[in-house]
């Protein structure tokens, strides 16, 4: 965690911004589906710069402060800013153009496209329209060198042709961060970008997201918890909709109420069974 | 070669060959401009993934809009097709701009209420010619000049606007935005996380479609010299999907073999008459939606894929898994 921060003083001066600096807020979240309060009151702070884990067991409302954030659904109270900006009220699309990109947790993939047309989709977003419907390939032909560059650095230059829809599991996942990060986000958003993956494959992934989060900042849902520990600067936890508490990981594993959350959900699912 | 190149290839050859089989050109017209209808409904409910139960409201709009300013205005051919291409288009955007925003069946229904409501207006209407329709419509002359009148000039003129617009739509999903129509049918959320506006998307091929799809009607008012109220009423969506099932729902050769299949089929039913089949005498001529019927239920439970569908799945297990050839997203 120490040389990640180290990373970040560097790049400070790039960026011309500070690690304090607030890029993503929220006050006051809140969700309701008929009545019930998935997300209930929740304030989050994102700091420019940093990776920001979002975690809490199942059903605590992670996917739901995501598709807030995101604009995919509206909140019933609170309000978002970016950059300073309100965006409570965008449209999700308009997001992207600001330079929030996001992931999900089913799938990010297009699978009856190739995956280097997967990366094309991503990129060619700016240089085409719904009206120039005429527009021919040789527009967007100049994305060759960049889509290259991202295949290699991914590490998918072989699966290039092959359709998105019969990689392996951990290759489409390692594709939906290669698709998000191509576009070059400011925030990206990442849902349990290591879901379902076998050790060596979460390895992988944690070491990718550690690599393209120089320079931008990550917010993620993640249940590994070594995951975690290993790559998030702050973490906020979610149960039953509030958040209960946030900080460091050595901050948060030592709060009663965390541990009261986790133990409490695991014998729980346990007893069931 | 590009799909589109090959695909204007081969119907160019098949173009050529028809009138040589002895066919009657006027049969041979009437399946060109079916052909063209059901590929520009195919171009919208085959790439986009909505089903459109209202493009008789385009196609029959764009035929009476051609036989009004063919026949009262003497309007030169031309100009004609242009009109019903831009009714098509209009009204394109007005249905489209409504039901664009629904999803699954919410799409289908409000598409076909709205074309509902252009039917019972051409029934109101005073230049539709109510029961009758317009009879007769001019065929009219090219750039003032050149008659249509005989039977092979006007195949040759049908033959080359129903293939630059086919030719057209399939050069349009292999461009950057065809691209974008198949990503937002893969994964509709994911394109919208990737900054796409996809109702703008979704909106624009359903214009397209519709423009395409008035401009076959008024290639149909043209040939057959009739546009009608069969030509707005629902079953004429309900022919445009069959024809497009049957062929195959999202291939480029499926919608243009489903059309011709169909109006094959309906005029040797028509012509057919009464046959003894044991004690019951069948007259076939008036059972045409009973057939019809019954080859939609056998497209749906035996073969989904349709007849160029299922042979490009078979040629597809045919060959060694793994790389995938897909012409159609693959723009060099
Ligand atoms: N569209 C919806 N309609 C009704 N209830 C919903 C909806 N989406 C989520 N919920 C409920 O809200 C709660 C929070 O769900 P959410 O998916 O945000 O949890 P999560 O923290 O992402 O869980 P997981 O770790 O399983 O992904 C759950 O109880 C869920 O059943
Ligand atoms: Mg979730």
């Amino acid at each position: 965690m120490l040389d990640r921060r180290a990373n970040l003083s560097e790049l400070d001066g790039i960026g011309g911004s500070n690690t304090a600096e607030i890029i993503l807020e929220a006050h006051g979240l809140r969700k309701e589906f008929s009545g019930f309060a998935a997300v209930a009151g929740v304030d989050l702070a994102v700091r420019h710069g940093s990776i920001h884990a979002l975690i809490g067991p199942n059903g605590a409302g992670k996917t739901t402060v995501f598709n807030l954030l995101t604009k995919f659904i509206a909140p019933t109270a609170g309000r978002i800013s970016f950059e300073g900006e309100d965006i409570t009220s965008e449209p999700p699309a308009a997001l992207a153009r600001r330079g929030i990109v996001r992931s999900f947790q089913i799938s990010a993939i297009f699978p009856h496209l190739s995956v280097h047309e997967n990366l094309r989709i991503a990129l060619q977003q700016r240089m085409v329209s719904p009206l120039w419907f005429w527009t021919g390939g040789q527009a967007v032909a100049g994305l060759q060198p960049r889509i290259a560059e991202v295949l290699e650095q991914f590490d998918l230059a072989d699966l290039a042709d092959h359709r998105a829809g019969e990689l392996a599991y951990g290759q489409k996942r390692i594709l939906e961060l290669a698709t998000t990060v191509a576009t070059a986000p400011k925030l990206m958003l990442l849902d349990e970008p290591t879901q379902g993956l076998g050790h060596e494959d979460v390895d992988r992934v944690t070491a990718l997201i550690k690599r393209v989060a120089v320079g931008r900042t990550v917010l993620m849902v993640e249940h590994n918890m070594r995951m975690v520990a290993n790559v998030a600067d702050r973490i906020s936890v979610l149960r039953r909709g509030e958040k209960i508490a946030e900080g460091t990981y050595d901050e948060v594993s030592r709060d009663p109420q965390v541990i009261e959350a986790y133990l409490g959900s695991r014998a729980r699912r346990r007893s069931k069974a | 070669m590009r799909q589109s190149t090959l695909l204007l290839l081969v119907l160019g050859i098949a173009a050529l060959l028809a009138p040589l089989t002895g066919l009657y050109t006027l049969f041979l017209l009437k399946c060109v401009a079916f052909a063209l209808f059901a590929a520009a409904f195919n171009f919208f409910t085959g790439n986009v993934g909505l089903l459109s139960i209202g493009h008789a409201a385009f196609f029959g709009m764009g035929a009476y809009a051609a036989g009004h300013v063919a026949k009262e205005w003497g309007v030169p051919t031309e100009l004609t097709l242009v009109i019903s291409l831009g009714v098509g288009a209009g009204l394109g955007i007005i249905i489209g701009g409504m039901a664009i925003r629904r999803q699954g069946i919410y799409f289908a229904m409000i598409t076909l209420a709205m074309a509902q409501m252009i039917y019972f207006f051409c029934v109101q209407a005073p230049f539709t010619g109510a029961e009758d329709g317009l009879q007769r419509i001019p065929r009219g002359t090219l750039f003032g000049t050149l008659s249509l009148a005989d039977d092979m000039t006007l195949y040759a003129l049908v033959v080359v606007v129903a293939l630059a617009a086919i030719w057209g739509l399939q050069r349009v999903m292999e461009a950057p935005f065809g691209h974008v129509l198949l990503a937002i049918r893969d994964n509709e959320a994911r394109a919208i996380s990737l900054g796409y506006d996809v109702k703008a998307y979704k909106l624009s091929a359903f214009v397209l479609s519709a423009s395409v799809a008035g401009l076959a009607g008024g290639l149909k008012a043209i040939t057959l010299g009739l546009a009608s109220l069969p030509d707005v009423h629902w079953t004429m969506s309900g022919t445009v999907i069959l024809m497009c099932l049957l062929g195959g729902l999202g291939t480029s050769l499926g919608p243009i073999v489903g059309a011709i299949i169909v109006i094959t089929l309906e005029s040797k039913l028509a012509s057919m008459g009464a046959i003894q089949i044991g004690p019951l005498a069948v007259d076939f001529s008036t059972k045409v939606p009973i057939v019809i019927g019954l080859i939609f239920m056998s497209c749906v439970l035996l073969f989904r894929k349709g007849v160029v569908g299922e042979l490009i799945s078979a040629f597809e297990r045919l060959r060694p898994r793994g790389r995938t050839e897909r012409p159609l997203v693959r723009a060099s």
